[in-house]
This record gives C-alpha cells, sequence and structure tokens, in this order.
C-alpha cells in the first residue's frame, strides 16, 4: 500500500509541477528562441539535480528517525494541505481553476510585449526558463525527498517520479496541445490527498503513534481526507456566493 | 534576494499565513497530548485519529478565512492560472 501510494503521490506531484514548468519553457520557446528556452531550463535542472543530491542524504544522515518523521511529516503536511485547500476552493467554484494552458496563453503574451535580441544571447529569455524550471523542480524536489525519505520509499517515489518525467517531457515534444487536455484541477486535488495522507501517517508516528493496520492505515486516512474534503467542497458550493464574499 | 526569499517562503509555507500556523498548532497540540499520556495509552493507538482531526479542523479554518476574505472566482471573471494574481488565494505572504 505505501510502496503504491508513494509511488502514485510522486507521480503526479511531479508531473504537474514539470507540466507547469513546460508551459513557461515553451512561451519561451515559441516567442523568442527555442535555443535560449532550452539553455535556461536545463541550467535549472542541474541546479535542481545539486540540490537533490544535497539535500538527501543530509536530511536522512543528520536527523534521527523520530524527528525525522515529524520534519517529514510535516513538510508534507505543509505541501499538502495547501494543493487540498486550493483544490477545495477550485472544486467548489471559488478559485479559477488551474490551467498550465492558460498559464502558457499568460506567459506568451508577455513575453510578446518585449522582443529578444537582433543577434548574441537572449539572456531575458534564458532567464525566464530557468526561473519557471527551478521554482517548480524545487518544490518536486522537496516533495519527492520527503515522500522517499521513510525507510523503502526512495525506490517508489524515484520511480513515480521518473515515470512522470518521461511523460511530460513526452507531452512537450508535441508542443502546447496536451495541456490543455489534463485535467490539473481534480489531479492536484488528488495530489493533495496523497500528500496529506502521507503527512498525517508520518507525523503521527514521529509523535510515538503505533498504527494498528500498519501500512493499510494509509488507505483510513485516505478515506478520512477525502470524506472530510468532500464534506467542505459542498459545504462551500451551497453557501451562498455574496456571503462568502465579502 | 528578495524576491528569491520571498518565492521561497511561498514554495514551503504556501500562499497564507493561515494554513501553516493551523498546522503549527495542531501538531503542537498533538505533542502535548502525547507528553501528557507518556506516549503509552490510548494515544498509542488512537492518537492518529486525533491528530487528523485537529489538521481537518486547521484545513477548515484556512478555507473560512480564504473565503472570507474573497470574492468568487465567477465575479472575478475567468480568473488567473495558478501561481499568479488571484482574488481569491486570501493574504499573500510576503
Amino acid at each position: 500500500v505505501a510502496y503504491v501510494l508513494t509511488a502514485v503521490g510522486a507521480a503526479l506531484a511531479c508531473g504537474l509541477e514539470l507540466l507547469e514548468a513546460m508551459a513557461i519553457v515553451l512561451a519561451v520557446a515559441v516567442t523568442r528562441r527555442p535555443r535560449d528556452a532550452v539553455v535556461g531550463a536545463l541550467a535549472a535542472v542541474a541546479a535542481c539535480g545539486l540540490l537533490a543530491a544535497v539535500l538527501g542524504p543530509v536530511l536522512v544522515a543528520r536527523i534521527s528517525v523520530a524527528p525525522l518523521r515529524i520534519v517529514v511529516g510535516v513538510a508534507l503536511l505543509l505541501f499538502g494541505l495547501e494543493w487540498l485547500r486550493k483544490g477545495i476552493l477550485r472544486l467548489a467554484g471559488r478559485r479559477a481553476r488551474s490551467s498550465s494552458y492558460a498559464e502558457f496563453l499568460e506567459e506568451q503574451e508577455a513575453l510578446e510585449s518585449m522582443p529578444p535580441p537582433v543577434e548574441g544571447v537572449d539572456w531575458a529569455g534564458r532567464t525566464i526558463a530557468f526561473k519557471g524550471v527551478l521554482l517548480e523542480g524545487v518544490e518536486v524536489i522537496l516533495i519527492v525527498t520527503a515522500l522517499g525519505a521513510r525507510p523503502g520509499g526512495l525506490a517508489p517515489a524515484l520511480i513515480g517520479a521518473g515515470v512522470a518525467a518521461v511523460l511530460v517531457a513526452a507531452a512537450g515534444m508535441l508542443l502546447h496541445r496536451p495541456l490543455r487536455r489534463v485535467p490539473e484541477t481534480e489531479l492536484k486535488y488528488g495530489v493533495g490527498l496523497v500528500l496529506t495522507t502521507f503527512g498525517t501517517f508520518f507525523t503521527a508516528e514521529g509523535l510515538s503513534v503505533h498504527w494498528p493496520l500498519g501500512d493499510a492505515a494509509l488507505l483510513v486516512l485516505l478515506a478520512w481526507w477525502l470524506l472530510a474534503s468532500q464534506a467542505l467542497v459542498r459545504q462551500l458550493a451551497r453557501a451562498p456566493l455574496a456571503g462568502a464574499a465579502r | 534576494v528578495k524576491t528569491v526569499l520571498r518565492a521561497t517562503v511561498k514554495l514551503v509555507l504556501g500562499e497564507t499565513w493561515q494554513l501553516p500556523l493551523g498546522v503549527a498548532v495542531a501538531v503542537l497540540a498533538a505533542g502535548a497530548l502525547r507528553l501528557s499520556t507518556g506516549g503509552g495509552g490510548w494515544w498509542r493507538h488512537g492518537g492518529g485519529l486525533v491528530l487528523a482531526a485537529l489538521l481537518a479542523l486547521a484545513l477548515g479554518a484556512a478555507i473560512a478565512a480564504s473565503t472570507a476574505r474573497s470574492k468568487p472566482a465567477e465575479q472575478a471573471g475567468t480568473g488567473p492560472s495558478e501561481g499568479r494574481e488571484d482574488p481569491v488565494n486570501g493574504p499573500e505572504i510576503a
């Protein structure tokens, strides 16, 4: 159970973040020069690789097991509950739905107002691609590191992230068409559920809780968060809109 | 440097202060319960459910705070996408 949930959580989180990064890189490539977009993106990938190489071993080696579980659990809770909060607001119609395609169009529109230099290196294009990939990449690394910090968690986390990276890269080769088809709001809500489930599980273990069902308790927690979040969605959807907006 | 710091804080803590504060309160309250029970007794088997309930309350409070300060997406047009200026985020972390 833990293996599958870790792999699915890592794959979804990684895939969705990479999709957002790809939207920015594609916008730079389409409106400016593809080469500068790729150079900026590759530099960010290298920076993220360095961060991953440093962060993982330090986190595991320097902290003993119980505090590590609390640190990892709270990190997953911060990410997961934030994704869940946004997902609940979107599903209840209180927030615009997530769309990497809309982000692509916005980025493209913004870039068209400042044309690239006629000759020489397009530093502006490279910087935009670098920043976009770096910010999304750091989030991927934090989530995958947290999911993989548990004994036996590294393999499924890396497999999930790797599969997602390959799929998103393949989608990127077909340019922006796949961006429109991805139900991002629902997938992000699902990532929020999985990350929050693991966060609750690890934090409780760090606080000396012994889950009666072992790893199978993850499914109970997943059901709990699904019910709790759906109750919030329904409650928000029923509430009068004018009353909610002040 | 300021932009990078702001982006990092937003990346780790999210878009609002209510949720990280709620998580902190829930985990600290669970820690206090664990200390008061010595980590044994009912806490050992039921503490996880207490933590889950406290976290759900924190999530509900954060959502209530977000909606109380915001306009619905319908009134704000199509609205921007992820990571952009959004009228329904609640107070942004500066």
